[in-house]
């Protein structure tokens, strides 16, 4: 199972002092708030990686106890939101059991805001009324 | 025969004009005092904000809108949103965020949020114990993530539905007038049944934060995006609920102090 990144000339991506990221996709003008634990995924599958290589290089690079289901919901999460595409399907532990097993610190969480969401705060933030 | 005040606001010019001279000259301390004036017999103002007397109240008509104002608190309040708006609509290297923002330890504290949040009446508790002022309304974060004063007139509501404006030497505080970098960003939801409850949030998250209360846009200005980035990068970042402004303001201080 090959797990590879998106790859755009149009993203920017902003590694925060805190191991956050965020990352604006300038062709769908969605920014991208990816938590430490999402951000080790991401920068962990490169080009491309297989689950295996994603877990060791976050435990390494992130965190000793980062498990195999922490590194899948990441990248579960990071492929809801079309940051990484999944070559063939994955027959590993299911989502619910995943968060289920997740410690609360080591949780990863990816949000998402596009473009008409932004405009709409933007609009709200102009005549300050919500 | 129009008095005129001129105004030199970031990148606008702003002409503020009036048949009365006495309303004028009373509307003026409101008007982003510590900015400055200039002359306005140069072309090229790019905003005009004219007063009218209409009976015992006034009118205001600036940028093609108008706005009735019964009497002189309701006229300053008006002339500071109109004027607002203008400005951060002009804005072309400086980034608005809704946002009351004051300077603690050489540091500026961000608290984003939408009108009737409260953030007018959190900055002036903060102002009376010690915080210097920006803005009850917007923090202007530049291209390094700093943030600028942008020092318009608390608007206060006290209580009531009606806005006073209230300067900030009458907080006993002193307005900023040099940009600083971001220390805090913290984005808290008013519940008077609530007590103080923040946890931290990943500065990335924070971004999203300031994204939602930016009155630009970043499908116009993608250069939004590594300002506010970097405005965050520096920032302790948290998120939650507070109650009155009172007990919030004291979290605060505690919680910069560390």
């Amino acid at each position: 199972m090959k797990i590879q990144r998106i790859s755009s000339a149009d993203i920017a991506v902003e590694k925060l002092p805190d191991g956050s990221t965020a990352i604006f996709d300038a062709a769908t003008k969605t920014v991208y708030s990816l938590n430490a634990t999402a951000a080790a995924a991401w920068e962990a599958c490169g080009d491309s990686a297989t689950l295996a290589q994603i877990i060791a290089s976050m435990q390494q690079s992130f965190n000793p106890a980062v498990t195999d289901e922490i590194a899948w919901e990441a990248v579960s999460q990071l492929q809801d939101k079309g940051l990484v595409s999944i070559a063939t399907p994955y027959s590993g532990p299911t989502r619910r059991s995943a968060l289920a097993t997740a410690g609360a610190l080591l949780a990863p969480l990816v949000l998402a805001l596009t473009a008409a969401e932004q405009k709409a705060h933007a609009a709200i933030a102009i005549s300050g009324i919500p | 025969m129009d008095h005129r005040i001129g105004i030199a606001a970031f990148n606008s010019r702003i002409a503020v004009v009036s048949t009365c001279e006495r309303t004028l000259t009373a509307l003026e301390r409101f008007l982003l005092p510590s900015l400055p004036r200039i002359a306005l017999d140069m072309p090229g103002t790019a905003i005009e904000l004219r007063i009218l007397r209409k009976g015992d109240g006034f009118q205001l008509i600036c940028g093609g809108r108008i706005e009735p104002a019964r009497d002189f608190p309701a006229l300053v309040s008006a002339a500071v949103r109109l004027l607002d708006e203008e400005i951060v609509r002009r804005l072309t290297s400086l980034t608005a965020v809704h946002a009351g923002a004051v300077e603690l330890r050489g540091k500026a504290l961000l608290l984003p949020g939408k009108s009737h949040a409260g953030k007018s009446a959190l900055v002036a508790e903060l102002l009376r114990r010690g915080a210097v002022y920006f803005s009850d309304e917007y923090a202007l974060i530049d291209d390094r993530g700093r943030a600028h004063p942008y020092p318009r007139p608390l608007l206060l509501r006290n209580g009531g539905p009606e806005q006073v404006p209230v300067l900030p030497e009458e907080c006993h505080a002193r307005v900023g007038n040099l940009p600083v970098a971001v220390g805090w960003i913290l984005a808290l939801e008013y519940d008077p049944a609530a007590s103080w409850r923040i946890a931290a949030i990943p500065q990335s998250e924070a971004l999203l934060l300031l994204l939602q209360n930016t009155p630009h846009e970043l499908r116009e200005a993608p250069r939004i995006f590594p300002a506010l980035g970097r405005a965050a990068s520096g920032s302790g970042c948290y998120a939650g609920r507070r109650n009155g402004a009172p007990e919030a303001a004291d979290q605060i201080l505690r919680l910069v102090a560390g």
